[in-house]
This record gives structure tokens, C-alpha cells and sequence, in this order.
């Protein structure tokens, strides 16, 4: 059963890729004194590493198509515009996710965003946009909104990404939601192991969701594999090559259960075509 | 809820049971057979570390006259309306330098210095304006130097990048007489795909513009070659297994004062180790991915910055919390700190530690696997600086 097929639930976005060629950037005198700084600067999934050396990773890993960056200059100011298309709306999500920090959306951006003085982080279909003022000054606030406004009606809006039907509801948290297709993404939530442990591949998409209440709380992370065999593959790379700081605890065919440094405890359970991983529990599972 | 986020409760309760219901049965455990054994380490890429190792140190040699020492000042003036007060970072710089190595500027001068050093001031560029090195933090490094007896001509503000320094305001007009030295340049619009012209980081025999800005002789390797395309060639300058150091740190300085900025990279940190780790060298992204931090460590262990790396201060003055190592203004916020300290690692170890303690209280998703702080426990074993923080003397002035 391929759980990703079978989706409902909330979320955004969409299917179908947009042409960068579609991308209508704000022009010169946008806004009175407003001008573009320079030519549209862009970069392919070859020459990411020429903009965020060190960053490219995370957006390759999600599926990385193009970076367009348009700098906008007035005569004391400067604003910066990163449009960045992934290969479909669940990478862009996953980004915006792992990208937007505490979620403050000003509602004066038609599209889902989080948004401060100093920068708008920006959702819309399959692409990722960021729009940064450098120097933090709260003037540039509606100036920053009119470039987002102006650029967000060339991409057209997309259907909601849903979460998986098999996802446990009660005690979801859905303010934590997080998505990974490799070892960048996963990293901030947990070390299982050296490299691509999951076997994700850039293409099976994670969801890692924390439930219940602080004094019991846990993370799960929910990985549907688009076959049952690939998920029986992934358990067994990751039991063959597990991080030497989880001390597996006690095991079957189906899982394991473990401690990790921190003296907390996990487990993982492959079941049909998902691995369910249960992470950051107080106390080992019965 | 706000914006297009919408949560259909019913349903996620509706659906409540299912996989749910079987993670909370718990699962069926047998006797562990022998594929659940604990797990090796995985084997480390090769490097020429050893060699590194077999040169004799010197008294100069990291961590330098005050290991596991971390002077931490505070200002909170040091960035009034969230621009650099000169008159208040310099006078943190002086209190900096006091606390460190007890001594006033003067003497601490005398202590880390000799009056014909030529000395290389590493700042860090990137995010250029933003959380890149202060000029004011610089400027009161040189004015330090200078007032001690170096002339201006031996003091040279350095990074990798030529073009990334005059972005982030390391220009002649701004330090007149002083060098700036990048240690090979970059076409960024050949490498923004802008134009089709490579001549200007591509000789016609094809070799890069800067490849005689770094040193074939003296050379960190690693068992894991660079890709062999004109974007990373444009970046790097080489592609193969080596990583060169640039001949400015070779043949020319003879002490190094190493001024980073605060900031993450992922679930670590992009600081003192990880500004001269990735900074000196050539072809460095094919280590990102196989050596990442224990690259920031062995650079370290090579006598071309062991014995000539004598001060680290990291800018604080502004932080960034999360987004890094590329700026990302939302997790940025007024730190309004300078961090000193001979032994880098001691120093990224403390920072390390306050930037942990950030992103727990900005509620953000912090990973604390050891492995993000392994490499500093690594330069310790070699003897180049202290991580562990029992033995770390964290000074507050």
C-alpha cells in the first residue's frame, strides 16, 4: 500500500512545476526610488553552492530546480529577493518548514509566510522565497510586502500537500511538523547514522510530528516508502549501520528499540510499507 | 488557524487509531540477534593528518599562552539603532585583551607579538554587512597593532574570497595603507551562469587565474576528490584530492589573528575553527559532506596555522541563531559581545554551548549528538586546544 496515494488532512501547495522563465520580478520604479540593483542572478543545482556554500545541501537533498536572486536598491536601502523553485510543492514545503522559525504570518502577503522586519520567509506552490532586509529598518516593512504581492501573482496558487492517512492524529502537535528526504533535514531532529540512514534518496518524503504533552511527549517520525520491500531495505541498513551511540535495547523483525545518549529512548517498527520511528521518550516502550 | 494552514481536527481524531494504535501496542520484542549489536564507528576518510603531527611544535603553537581560556565582554551599548559604536567596541577590545592575558594591551602585545611580525587578520565575509566581521571590530584590532609598533603596511586583512572582502567593506578607502589580501578571486557571473565568458577566472590552458596564490608544497589531503565541473573549478580553484594552503599564509605571514562572527552552520556552529578550517585552503566543498567538522580541526594541526594562529575573537555583536552558515536576517538578533581566547577550540567550545543554549530558548529544533562537538574533543587529543569544559576558564568581563 503506498500511504502517500491515500492522503487527507490539511496542508498546502501543489502537483505542477512552474517555468523560472514565468518569474516576474518587480521592475525598476516598483516603487518610486526603488530600482533593481542588477541583472537577475541565477543558479542551477550545479552552481547553488556559488550562493549558500555550505547551505546547498538542504535544497538539493529536497530537490533543488533554480535560485533566482533580484536585489532591489534605493538610495539609502537595500532589499534582498530569493526565489528559489523546488522540484514540487512537498519540497518547498519541507524547506519553508525547516526555514521559517516560529511562524508569524503577516496576513497582507497572500500566500502562506512567516514573516519579520528583518526578513519574510515565504510558501507558494513548488517555490521557496525569502526577501531580506539588511538593515532591519521597519520603514522597508511595506515596501518588502508590495515586492512579495508583486511577485506572487506570477506563480499561481496549488493544491493543499496533505499529511498521510496513517499519520496518528490524537496528541499531534502540528505546529512541529517537519518533512526530510535525507540526512540535511533529518539533522536538527535526531543522528541515526552516517549519511542517507533512511535510505530517503531525495524522494520519499519523512514526516516527523511531536505528540502529547510536555512531561510525555515524543517525536514520531512517519516514513512511508513507496514499497514495502524499500522499508524492509531501509530497517536493514539502518540496523547494519546504526550510530554507535544508540545502544539497541531489544529487537525483532519488525524493529528495535534503543537508548541514545542522552539516556532517552526510541523505537522503530516497520510496518507494511512505513517505518515509524518514536523518538525523545522519558521511558523505554513496554 | 491562520493563513492557508487549515487542521481538520475531526479528522486527524477520526483517524486516530490504525498505525497509531499499533505503535502504542508496542512492539514485539524478541532476543536481539547479532545484526543488533552495538555498531563500529564508521571509517574515517584518510588525510594527511600524520604528517601534520610529525613537525615539532613551536612556543608559538596552539592553543597558545592561555589554553581553555574564554574571555567573554559585554556591552550593551556596543550597538546602539544596531550599528557598530567604535568608541565602545574598542574600549571592550582593550577589556578583552586585559582579562585574557592579564596584561594591558601593551604588554599582552608583547606577549602574542614581536614589532616585525606580519600579521594576517582573518575576517569572515560572507553575509557580507550583515553578520559578517565588523570593520569596527577590525579597526580596533589594527589600531591595537599599530599603537604597538606594527607598521601599517605588515598588517593584512585576509579572507579566501577577494571579491567577498570588498563586499563586506574591507576596501583601501576604508583601511587606508593596510593590505587586503583575498587569496584567489571568483567570477561570479560565469558562476551565476550570467556569461559564457570564463576568461576571467580561466587561463586559455585552462588552469585557474589563482592557482599560483596557493602553495603546491604545503597541503591538506583528503581521500576524497573535488568535482570536475567549471562552477566548482570557478570556486575552488582545484578539484582533485588536494587542498592547498594560499602562499599568503605560507611565505608571507608570520602571525595570524583570526576574527570570526557568530553564527550556526546547521545543528553546529560556522566560527573561530570553522573561518580558518575552511578559509586557508583551496577545493574545500568535497569536504563538507565526508569530513564537514574534522576538516575545521586538522587545518589546524598543519605548523602554517598551529604556529602562527595567536588570537581568535569572535564578533557577537550581532548572532545568528539559525539559517546558517548563510545569513538569514529572521534568526539574527543583537548579541552585543566579543569573545576572546588563544585557543580557538576552547573558544568554539563555549560559543558552541551559548549558541545551544539560543536555540533551545528560540524553541528551535537543536540536535545535541556529540558528534557536532567531536571535533573539538579531537583537537584536543592532538593537543591544539581544550574542549572539555570542566577545564575551560569561562571569564565574563
Amino acid at each position: 500500500m503506498n500511504l502517500k496515494h491515500s492522503l487527507i488532512a490539511c496542508l498546502l501547495l501543489f502537483p505542477f512545476s512552474l517555468s523560472a522563465q514565468n518569474i516576474d520580478f518587480p521592475g525598476d520604479g516598483f516603487i518610486p526610488g526603488w530600482n533593481r540593483e542588477s541583472p537577475v542572478k541565477r543558479f542551477s543545482p550545479e552552481t547553488l553552492f556559488n550562493h549558500i556554500d555550505g547551505g546547498a545541501e538542504l535544497f538539493l537533498e529536497f530537490g533543488f530546480e533554480e535560485l533566482l536572486v533580484q536585489n532591489y536598491r534605493s538610495e539609502s536601502h537595500e532589499i534582498g529577493m530569493q526565489v528559489y523553485r523546488m522540484r514540487d510543492s512537498e519540497a518547498a514545503f519541507g524547506v519553508y518548514l525547516l526555514k521559517k522559525g516560529k511562524e508569524t504570518p503577516l496576513k497582507t502577503i497572500p500566500a502562506r509566510n512567516s514573516s519579520d522586519t528583518m526578513q519574510f520567509t515565504i510558501l507558494k506552490n513548488d517555490h521557496f522565497i525569502l526577501i531580506d532586509n539588511f538593515q532591519g529598518d521597519e520603514d522597508l516593512v511595506p515596501i518588502m510586502v508590495e515586492l512579495a504581492r508583486k511577485l506572487l501573482e506570477s506563480i499561481p496558487a496549488g493544491e493543499p500537500v496533505f499529511l498521510p492517512k496513517h499519520l496518528p492524529r490524537s496528541g499531534l502537535q502540528l505546529d512541529s511538523l517537519l518533512l526530510f528526504r535525507g540526512p540535511f533535514a533529518l539533522q536538527p531532529l535526531f543522528t541515526f547514522g552516517e549519511g542517507d540512514i533512511l535510505q530517503l534518496k531525495g524522494r520519499v518524503t519523512g514526516f516527523a510530528v511531536e505528540y502529547g504533552e510536555p512531561a510525555e511527549s515524543y517525536t514520531l517520525l512517519f516514513i512511508p516508502y513507496p514499497e514495502e520491500t524499500t522499508a524492509r531495505d531501509a530497517l536493514a541498513h539502518l540496523r547494519t549501520h546504526l550510530d554507535p551511540y544508540l545502544k539497541v535495547r531489544s529487537s525483532s523483525e519488525k524493529g528495535f528499540t534503543f537508548q541514545d545518549y542522552r539516556g532517552q529512548y526510541g523505537s522503530v517498527l516497520k510496518q507494511e510499507n512505513t517505518l515509524l520511528i518514536k523518538i525523545n521518550l522519558s521511558s523505554p516502550e513496554s | 488557524m491562520t493563513g492557508p494552514y487549515h487542521v481538520n481536527r475531526r479528522e486527524f481524531l477520526k483517524l486516530s487509531g490504525g498505525v497509531g494504535s499499533a505503535l502504542g501496542m508496542g512492539l514485539v520484542l524478541g532476543t536481539p540477534p547479532a545484526w543488533t549489536q552495538e555498531n563500529p564507528p564508521p571509517e574515517r576518510v584518510k588525510t594527511n593528518i600524520k604528517d601534520a603531527l610529525a613537525v615539532p611544535r613551536t612556543k608559538t603553537s596552539l592553543p597558545g599562552i592561555a589554553p581553555g581560556r574564554v574571555v567573554e565582554v559585554f556591552n550593551p551599548k556596543a550597538m546602539p539603532d544596531g550599528k557598530p559604536s567604535q568608541g565602545v567596541i574598542s574600549s571592550m577590545f582593550s577589556k578583552g585583551l586585559t582579562e585574557l592575558t592579564g596584561k594591558d594591551p601593551q604588554e599582552s602585545f608583547g606577549l602574542l607579538f614581536r614589532k616585525d611580525d606580519i600579521v594576517g587578520i582573518k575576517v569572515n565575509p560572507v553575509g557580507a554587512g550583515f553578520i559578517s566581521t565588523n570593520l569596527e571590530v577590525v579597526q580596533a584590532t589594527i589600531d591595537w597593532l599599530e599603537k604597538a609598533g606594527i607598521s601599517r603596511k605588515n598588517i593584512i586583512i585576509w579572507d579566501r574570497f577577494d571579491y567577498m572582502l570588498t563586499d563586506a567593506g574591507f576596501t583601501p578607502e576604508r583601511f587606508p595603507g593596510v593590505g587586503i589580501v583575498g587569496l584567489q578571486t571568483m567570477d561570479e557571473a560565469a558562476a551565476e551562469g550570467r556569461k559564457d565568458d570564463d576568461s576571467a577566472w580561466l587561463n586559455a590552458d585552462g588552469h585557474h587565474v589563482s592557482e599560483n596564490n596557493f602553495d603546491r608544497k604545503i597541503y591538506y589531503w583528503a581521500d576524497v576528490e573535488g568535482p570536475k565541473d567549471k562552477p566548482y573549478l570557478n570556486q575552488h580553484v582545484f578539484n582533485g584530492k588536494y587542498s592547498y594552503f594560499g602562499k599568503l599564509l605560507t611565505r608571507k605571514l608570520t602571525k595570524i589573528i583570526n576574527i570570526p562572527v557568530f553564527k550556526n552552520t546547521g545543528s553546529g556552529i560556522s566560527m573561530a575553527t570553522k573561518n580558518i578550517g575552511y578559509g586557508s585552503i583551496c577545493n574545500t566543498n568535497r569536504l563538507h559532506k565526508p569530513l564537514f567538522f574534522n576538516v575545521c580541526t586538522e587545518v589546524h594541526a598543519f605548523p602554517v596555522i598551529r604556529d602562527k594562529l595567536v588570537l581568535n575573537i569572535t564578533d557577537a555583536l550581532r548572532g545568528q541563531y539559525d539559517g546558517g552558515p548563510m545569513p538569514a536576517a529572521k534568526f539574527s538578533y543583537l548579541y552585543n559581545r566579543l569573545f576572546f581566547a588563544t585557543d580557538p577550540f576552547a573558544l568554539d567550545s563555549v560559543c558552541h554551548r551559548l549558541l545551544v543554549e539560543k536555540r533551545k530558548a528560540m524553541d528551535v529544533k537543536t540536535n545535541e549528538h556529540p558528534r557536532f562537538t567531536q571535533y573539538l574533543h579531537y583537537a584536543q587529543e592532538m593537543g591544539l586546544g581544550i574542549a572539555d569544559s570542566a577545564k575551560i576558564q569561562h571569564i565574563k568581563a
